[in-house]
């Protein structure tokens, strides 16, 4: 079984590269997506591989929450880490009652991350 | 001495004539043929100056000599003719010396037989000396008073609203003009001759509610024999009523008649300038009333002449107690002061204004004063009580600075916020590549103490930015959301409050357009407010170039399937559609001066309240902004 893939979508070009660098050195397959559409526009077919999704709640056109949505509505069960440079306890709430597996702030430490898709991935292997 | 009587039938007319001769008031005499005296009574004889017994059987001539010829004459004539001759006239010598001489009358009858043959003519004498004199005395008066009514008239003439008049009230009560003159037309619509045949049509001139005073008080001043004095209303043949002013002097007559003498004048012109000046005093009064100012006439040297209103509780004095004083010694000495320099400013400029703030009724109290001249040597000063007027003011004013504040406060957090999320994502890209290098140099084998040292330095300065930020991010937005049930028209009408000063300063006309039963919204009153004025603002912006008249903003509320639907419409510039992508992007700006974060924190608010903000040009001028917020039921 290879690598589980990870899916970072982030509108920020310059987090979207550091963080697929990170990423993929815990070992992880990582595809950049720049916005919601960009994921939403790869075959669903693919959707096996993938291990969970690290999101970008704000972003323009399509924010993460719509994506998450978008996904629950297409009942595409991929768990959800959300980041967001702009976060607060509301939004936090909302995401997780809305069923994220993770909700981060940025900046954040890698180990916060790391742990976020550990847990992500042990969940969707669970299912 | 009478002729005897021939017959014993004709005793009793002889002894009837006899009677006449002895009585008659006049002289009497039969003369025969021979023109000699058959009889004569005492009378004539008395006036020929000779006793009746020497006449008989005497000629004329024997008896009046002085006379002789001219009588002579007129007997032949009647004892020729037959016929009588009636009131000849006859001058006879005085009968003493200084005396006027004396006029007669004397008619002659002839006295006929049975032959109607003329025996004697019978003669009856009048002395009428002094009643010829009493006709001429009559007469003169009569010119005289003809002369006086000549006057009168002329007089009268001059007075075309007047008439004068002389009646007379008989004693028996009833009344007759003697003399109208040609003013009854104008007084009372009457020709003057009918007034004089028709007295009674005075009184039914007389309108129908002053007729029963009138007469009744014309009657008193009749029996009293004093003046009369009345005005009363005349109602004219083509229906209008005119005033008429009556005065008369009375005088009493020997036998019991009273004359009444005065004038009649038309007073309506009088009367309607009368009441001009009435209703305009009124005018004035009614002015004065409605004023809510209290209203000083004063001397050019600050004496007070007059207050109005004069109980006024707003008086620092009781009128009675300032009034014929000067305002020197009855205000405060630098307001008296200050109000006497503006006194010297009306005498120049001609009018002045002061502001002055009195301690009244242990409070403050500011006023406006206004001063302009009143006639060559007095002065109007119209104060106003301007206390409340100012605190409105200046509650307006106070309510927009904090409006002002508030909207800065969002702003710095808005900025903080919009600052922190773009701060953070380089932060993020920071960290992760310096995370990622240092796992690379651990998995790579190329450990450098040195350089790992490095790397971990930059990802510790990271995370410590990144708590910076969000510190000042926790306290900027602690406690701000305060979500409670409102009605969203309810908000709006606090918007219409904020922005009244705006409104008037920038000559926009607000219309507002809120159907009632919309459903009510969990929302921070606040935070809403905050949305509808800004966008409103911008909407006011976006017109100042605009003519006055078209600068109109509308605020209309409605129910839409996402819950309710403010729009706010301007007729500005409306958007250009390079810009309608990033109107809610931070620091995005068309504004000269703008920070681009208001639609920034528009779109932050309603997006926090799960609502949608959006613009769209109208087809008209201008754009129309709108957001919506869902329901309390849709919340829930």
């Amino acid at each position: 079984m290879s690598a589980p893939v990870i899916c970072l979508i982030d509108d920020d070009a310059a987090v979207l590269k550091g963080l697929s660098r990170l990423i993929a050195t815990w070992g992880y397959q990582v595809r950049a997506f720049a916005s919601a559409q960009q994921f939403l526009d790869q075959p669903r077919a693919g959707d096996a591989e993938i291990g969970c999704l690290v999101l970008d709640a704000h972003m323009p056109v399509m924010s993460g929450f719509e994506l998450q949505v978008e996904l629950d509505q297409a009942q595409r069960e991929l768990p959800i880490i959300f980041i967001t440079g702009a976060g607060d306890e509301k939004l936090r709430t909302r995401a997780l009652a809305d069923g994220a597996v993770g909700f981060i702030e940025k900046p954040f430490e890698d180990v916060e991350l790391r742990e976020a898709v550990q847990a992500a991935l042990a969940l969707r292997r669970s299912t | 001495m009478l002729p005897r009587p021939s017959s014993a039938d004709s005793a009793s007319a002889v002894v009837e004539l006899h009677n006449i001769y002895a009585t008659a008031p006049v002289g009497l005499c039969c003369v025969d043929r021979d023109l000699r005296y058959l009889s004569i009574n005492d009378r004539l004889a008395a006036m020929n100056g000779i006793a009746a017994s020497a006449h008989v059987g005497r000629t004329l001539r024997e008896m009046v000599p002085n006379i002789a010829d001219e009588i002579e004459a007129v007997y032949r004539r009647v004892f020729a003719t037959g016929r009588p001759e009636i009131d000849v006239g006859l001058t006879g010598p005085a009968p003493r010396p200084g005396e006027t001489p004396r006029t007669y009358l004397c008619s002659y009858s002839p006295v006929c037989d049975e032959r109607d043959q003329v025996v004697a003519v019978n003669t009856v004498v009048q002395d009428v000396t002094d009643r010829y004199a009493h006709d001429a005395a009559l007469r003169e008066i009569h010119q005289t008073l003809r002369q006086r009514d000549e006057f009168l008239d002329v007089v009268a003439d001059k007075l075309p609203q007047a008439m004068l008049f002389r009646a007379i009230n008989a004693p028996d009560g009833t009344l007759r003009f003697a003399y109208v003159s040609k003013g009854a037309e104008a007084v009372l619509g009457l020709a003057p001759e009918r007034l004089l045949r028709e007295p009674e049509a005075f009184i039914e001139r007389i309108a129908d509610e002053d007729r029963p005073s009138i007469v009744e008080s014309m009657k008193r001043s009749i029996r009293t024999v004093s003046s009369f004095d009345r005005v009363c209303r005349i109602r004219q043949p083509d229906g209008s009523v005119q005033w008429c002013h009556i005065r008369s002097a009375h005088r009493a007559l020997e036998n019991g008649s009273v004359v009444c003498e005065g004038i009649m004048l038309n007073t309506t012109g009088l009367k309607a300038a009368e009441e001009a000046l009435v209703e305009s005093e009124a005018r004035n009064q009614a002015i004065l009333s409605a004023l809510p100012d209290i209203v000083f006439l004063q001397s050019r040297d600050g004496t007070y002449l007059d207050v109005h209103p004069r109980d006024d509780p707003r008086l620092l004095l009781p009128a009675d107690q300032f009034i014929g004083r000067n305002m020197l010694d009855v205000l405060p000495p630098e307001l008296g002061r200050q109000l006497q320099r503006c006194f010297e400013q009306v005498a120049t400029e001609g009018s002045a204004q002061a502001d002055y703030t009195l301690v009244f009724g242990g409070e403050q109290r500011q006023y406006e004063a206004r001063m302009v001249p009143c006639g060559a040597d007095r002065i109007l000063a119209i104060v106003r009580d301007v206390t409340e007027s100012k605190r409105a003011h200046h509650d307006a004013e106070r309510s927009r600075l904090e409006l002002a504040h508030i909207s800065r406060l969002t702003l710095l957090g808005e900025i903080t916020a919009s600052l922190a999320h773009e701060l953070n994502q380089p932060l993020t890209a920071i960290l992760a590549n310096a995370q990622a290098a240092r796992y690379g140099l651990t998995t790579t084998g190329n450990a450098d103490r040195e350089l790992d040292d490095m790397l971990h330095g930059i990802v510790d300065a990271g995370k410590r930015a990144g708590d910076v930020i969000r510190r000042v991010r926790t306290w900027l937005t602690r406690e701000q959301f305060l979500p409670q049930d409102l009605e969203i028209n309810q908000v709006v009408a606090d918007v219409e409050r904020l922005l009244h000063s705006e409104l008037i300063m920038r000559h926009v006309q607000l219309e507002l357009d809120l159907p009632p039963s919309l459903p009510a919204v969990s929302a921070d009153r606040v935070q809403l407010q905050q949305v509808i004025l800004n966008v409103a603002l911008n909407g006011i912006d976006a017109m100042h170039e605009r003519p006055v008249s078209d600068r109109r903003l509308l605020i209309a509320t409605s129910r839409v399937e996402a819950g309710v639907q403010v729009a706010v419409r301007d007729r500005g510039t409306g958007i250009h559609p390079d810009h309608m992508d990033r109107l809610f992007d931070p620091f995005f700006s068309t504004k000269p001066t703008g920070l681009g974060v208001g639609l920034r924190i528009c779109s932050s608010i309603v997006a926090a309240h799960r609502g949608r903000i959006w613009a769209e040009n109208n087809d008209g001028p201008g754009a129309t902004f709108y957001f919506t917020l869902p329901s309390v039921a849709q919340t829930a």
